[in-house]
């Protein structure tokens, strides 16, 4: 198992390298001069010759691009990502005062989106046909044509303008976490229902259940101990991608519901035309969705011992 | 010797044709699939025809601003008191664009990508499979923010950037289709007779493998719609004052305590036609391939 | 002497698209205890859903049977909950595949201590005890460090080991042995055999031994039932069905084994296949394979088997009633 994990490590080496190159060529590849369109997008439009030149000295633009590719990549391992053009604060300070934000929501869509897809999905399975298994087929359906936005401006009208149990925007603590988790959740939950009521039709069939039942094992117990476990395995193994989702998601969620996170911040940053604010936030970003990949290969790992002891 | 190498290649060509008639007649006879297509060929009406079925101009101020749904205006009017339903409907042109556009943008180039690398294996796969593999490692919604990053925002730069977005999910489809049909008999057959490898793509493989690609460009069309739309509602696709659903939900959210309907109904509208683009798609994966269908 | 099981007039009908499907049709037999029970036949002859049936596996509603007695008890009484309580406690099973009938997330351990937990309310450390020592009754190597590995980690022979340590935890009055050893390698097979028959004699059970291979069963059988199409066509002591078989089926059967005596013909198949459950001809179903067919054999089905007593060897065969009035 250790060395499972040492392995799956040191694979993230190259991946987190490309996430730097790719994060630098963002401002690389820009059409026109970076710093006259930072200069405009951040200044409106007030832009100087020294001051240019000044932006251009400053950011290293002047340098060959290897040395500044050398610059960013050694900037990045000791937390200097530079400096945010419009807020003139350093990003490094800007992306850790939002990451908790950001991974708070989507770890709270994450567990609603298990915690109402595999219970759903479980059940559809077993009374297959039956009217839970046709609400789960439409709830899956809907969960992937919804428009995230849409659903969270559905559950503010309701929850918050209409009930007042929860706020419409901003906030701290729980309750504002409600609304915002719940539509994160509810978008995938579509998604792990149907997996697991597919996984478990066929963990159903399988012949080990069979096995179980001759062994005189109770329903209750059967499906616990002997089929959720095996039926979880191909899950687990989309909740990478699903944490994938989830990230996407705080994008749009994190706007609708105003949430100070680094998902709106990547969007006004862009719109601000903030370069080193967009890198900084794009690169944890990544990260973060590649640490979580690496957890996820982790509890498959635990999950089924035929990949825990390598074969 | 020409005629009879020639020859050989006409069986896979006479069993292309019924499996694609056969996929046809059950797709056209799946129950999902038909409301599927329906509510599609309303919407593709409505997008072509607007101007014509839309009783207002989209931009034109026809009345006081939030009025709620009436019979001057079924769906009200939205925040600056244009016709809602008027802007709803000039909305599928946009949104209908974007979805097939991007699929264009992500379709040819990783299609062809795969098909190149499942074909020439060797080093040139290599390249092409860690290429695809590097780019799977970022969600796709980070590498279309990327895109529009350095494009800047505009409803162009968000089909490329969807689309860009979508490249290796195309090619690496398109690469184990080929890997897959490569060994096929006839296939092999017709590379021993010494057909032309470009004629071999083109004639035997990509028609064998195209079906798991065309499901997968539809339901990547109703993909699409959904993430242009977020992107316009993030202010980083279409601008005002374009009729665009995700933008005119955006424009809604600040009036939604009072004006519901500027919000909702463009909501609606991408619900139903990305809803439509997912039963049309898993109607032609069913009739592509009946073992998927769900029992 | 007491059956240990007595079977009557067992019926299994499965519900299909195509119409009910009869997989077994009217089956009666007996099981002394101790004793060991071939059933024989062709893949789809029934025999191995006429065993599930007898656990309860089978669809509800499928199995029907005039009388089912186990130990004293009728158990197409039973309600589900005691119908468990027989299971893997009175009767084990033991199915063909140990690959897919092992539960491949949990340990060989934990499959077995489950048994001990669920059956005899054992506590986990009694439990582990009883299961490390049922290991080593199967003769698996070094049994305590077994108890950690997953059956993925084991070769062929050893999980089927696991499965018999499993089906054999609480000690039954029966064990049932589907196709115990089709899916192993020839080597292990003998092993297997010898395996089961050994645990037999130690622990006194019934066995039923389920397959299709006649050489497989030769060596362990007290007694042979063959099944065809859902019936048994022919049942009786080992030694006497296969030295004078009564039923065509069952001499196309053993023509059809390949033998090691010098003087042994070639073997021979048996032409034609099994008919379709759903179509099955009049009278015998054997009949339109059968080099010995009448007229007399469309015309009304095969007599039916005595199901117990003397005479202890029968077949469901219009030639048993021909040859009867010869002699």
């Amino acid at each position: 198992m250790g060395r499972y994990i040492l392995g799956r490590i040191l694979q993230m080496i190259p991946v987190l390298l490309l996430v730097s190159l790719i994060v630098f060529g963002i401002m690389r590849v820009l059409p026109g001069d970076p710093a006259l369109l930072m200069l405009q997008g951040a200044e409106g439009g007030v832009t100087t010759p020294e001051r240019l030149e000044a932006l251009r000295e400053r950011m290293g633009l002047n340098d060959p691009v290897v040395v500044q590719y050398w610059t960013f990549l050694t900037g990045a391992l000791t937390g200097d990502l530079g400096e945010s053009v419009r807020f003139r604060e350093p990003v490094l300070d800007m992306v850790l005062d939002r990451l908790g934000s950001t991974i708070e929501l989507a770890l709270a869509g994450l567990v609603i989106s298990v915690l109402v897809g595999v219970p759903l999905g479980m059940i559809a399975a077993m009374r297959r046909g039956g009217w839970i298994d046709a609400f789960t087929m439409t709830f899956s359906y809907l969960g992937a044509s919804m428009p995230v936005f849409f659903l969270g401006l559905i559950l503010i009208y309701v929850f918050a303008f209409g009930m007042g149990l929860f706020p419409s925007a901003g906030g701290t603590g729980w309750r504002s976490l409600v609304l915002p988790g719940v539509t994160l959740g509810l978008i995938n939950a579509g998604l792990i229902a149907r997996l697991m009521r597919s996984s478990m039709l066929e963990v159903l069939g399988e012949d080990y259940m069979r096995t179980g039942r001759a062994k005189g094992v109770p329903p209750g117990l059967l499906l616990r101990r002997h089929g959720i476990k095996n039926a979880l395995i191909p899950v687990v193994t989309i909740l990478g991608l699903q944490f994938g989702n989830m990230l996407a998601g705080t994008v749009v969620t994190e706007t609708v519901f105003s949430r100070p996170g680094i998902g709106r911040m990547i969007v006004t940053a862009i719109l601000a035309k903030d370069y080193p604010l967009i890198q900084g936030a794009v690169l944890f970003l990544s990260i973060i969705y590649v640490t979580a990949n690496l957890l996820v290969d982790i509890a498959y790992a635990w999950l089924d011992p035929r990949i825990r002891y390598g074969d | 010797m020409a005629t009879e190498t020639a020859e050989l290649p006409a069986g896979p060509a006479v069993a292309r044709r019924s499996p694609g008639r056969i996929a046809l007649r059950r797709f056209l006879r799946h129950r999902s699939a038909q409301v599927g297509l329906v509510l599609l060929t309303a919407w593709v009406v409505l997008a072509v025809f607007a101007p014509w079925i839309a009783p207002y101009e989209p931009n034109e101020l026809v009345s006081r601003a939030r009025q709620a749904p009436s019979a001057d205006h079924w769906l009200g009017t939205d925040h600056l008191g244009r016709d809602l339903l008027s802007r709803v409907i000039h909305g599928a042109r946009i949104s209908l664009v974007l979805g097939f556009v991007s699929v264009i943008f992500g379709l040819v180039p990783g299609a062809t990508l795969g098909l190149v690398a499942g074909y020439a294996g060797g080093r040139v796969d290599a390249v092409i499979s860690r290429l695809i593999d590097a780019m799977l490692a970022f969600p796709s919604i980070i590498l279309a923010l990327i895109i529009i990053a350095t494009l800047g925002p505009g409803i162009l730069n968000v089909m490329i950037a969807v689309g860009v977005a979508s490249v290796p999910e195309y090619a690496r489809l398109m690469r184990g289709q080929v890997l897959a049909a490569r060994t096929q008999p006839y296939v092999e057959a017709a590379w021993l007779v010494g057909n032309d490898p470009a004629r071999i793509m083109g004639r035997h493989i990509f028609p064998n493998a195209n079906g798991p690609l065309i499901v997968f460009a539809t339901l990547q069309v109703g993909n699409a719609i959904l993430v242009g739309a977020g992107l316009s509602f993030l202010g980083l696709g279409a601008q005002p004052p374009t009729a665009e659903w995700g933008l005119m939900s955006a424009e809604g959210r600040d009036v939604l305590a009072r004006a519901w309907w500027i919000s909702t109904f463009p909501g609606l509208a991408i619900l139903s036609v990305v809803v439509a683009f997912n039963l049309v798609g898993d109607g032609l994966r069913d009739a592509v391939d009946p073992r998927t269908r769900p029992a | 002497m007491s059956a240990l099981l007595s079977i009557r007039d067992l019926e299994v009908t499965f519900a299909t698209e195509a119409g009910p499907l009869p997989a077994v049709q009217g089956v009666s037999l007996d099981v002394a205890p101790g004793e060991t029970l071939a059933i024989v036949g062709e893949s789809g002859s029934g025999k191995s859903v006429t065993m599930l049936s007898l656990l309860g596996l089978l669809p509800a509603g499928a199995a029907r049977a005039r009388q089912v007695v186990f130990d004293g008890q009728d158990i197409t009484a039973l309600d589900e909950a005691r119908l468990r309580g027989l299971r893997g406690r009175e009767i084990g099973i033991v199915f063909q595949d140990p690959m897919t009938s092992l539960n491949p997330v949990l340990t060989v351990g934990r499959q077995l201590t489950e048994m001990f937990e669920l059956h005899q309310g054992l506590s986990r450390g009694a439990a582990r005890a009883a299961a490390v020592e049922t290991l080593s009754l199967v003769g698996m190597p070094s049994p305590k460090e077994r108890m950690a590995t997953y059956p993925h980690q084991l070769s062929g022979g050893m999980r089927q080991r696991a499965m018999i340590a499993i089906a054999v935890a609480c000690r039954p009055k029966l064990l049932i042995a589907d196709e115990p050893t089709t899916a192993l390698d020839v080597t292990i097979q003998a092993q297997i055999l010898d395996l089961i028959a050994r645990i037999q004699e130690e622990l006194g059970m019934g066995v039923i031994m389920i397959s299709h291979d006649l050489g497989v069963v030769a060596g362990v059988a007290d007694r042979i039932a063959v099944m065809y199409a859902g019936r048994i066509v022919e049942i009786g002591p080992i030694d006497a069905v296969f030295d004078a078989p009564r039923m065509p089926y069952t001499s196309g059967l053993l023509a059809s084994v390949p033998r090691y005596d010098l003087d042994a013909d070639m073997p021979r198949s048996i032409p034609g296949t099994p008919p379709d459950p759903l179509a099955r001809p009049s009278g015998c179903a054997f009949r339109p394979r059968c080099a010995e067919a009448r007229a007399a054999c469309a015309a009304s089905p095969p007599p039916a088997l005595r199901p117990a007593g003397p005479p202890p060897h029968e077949a469901a065969c219009i030639l048993v009633g021909e040859e009867r009035e010869r002699t």
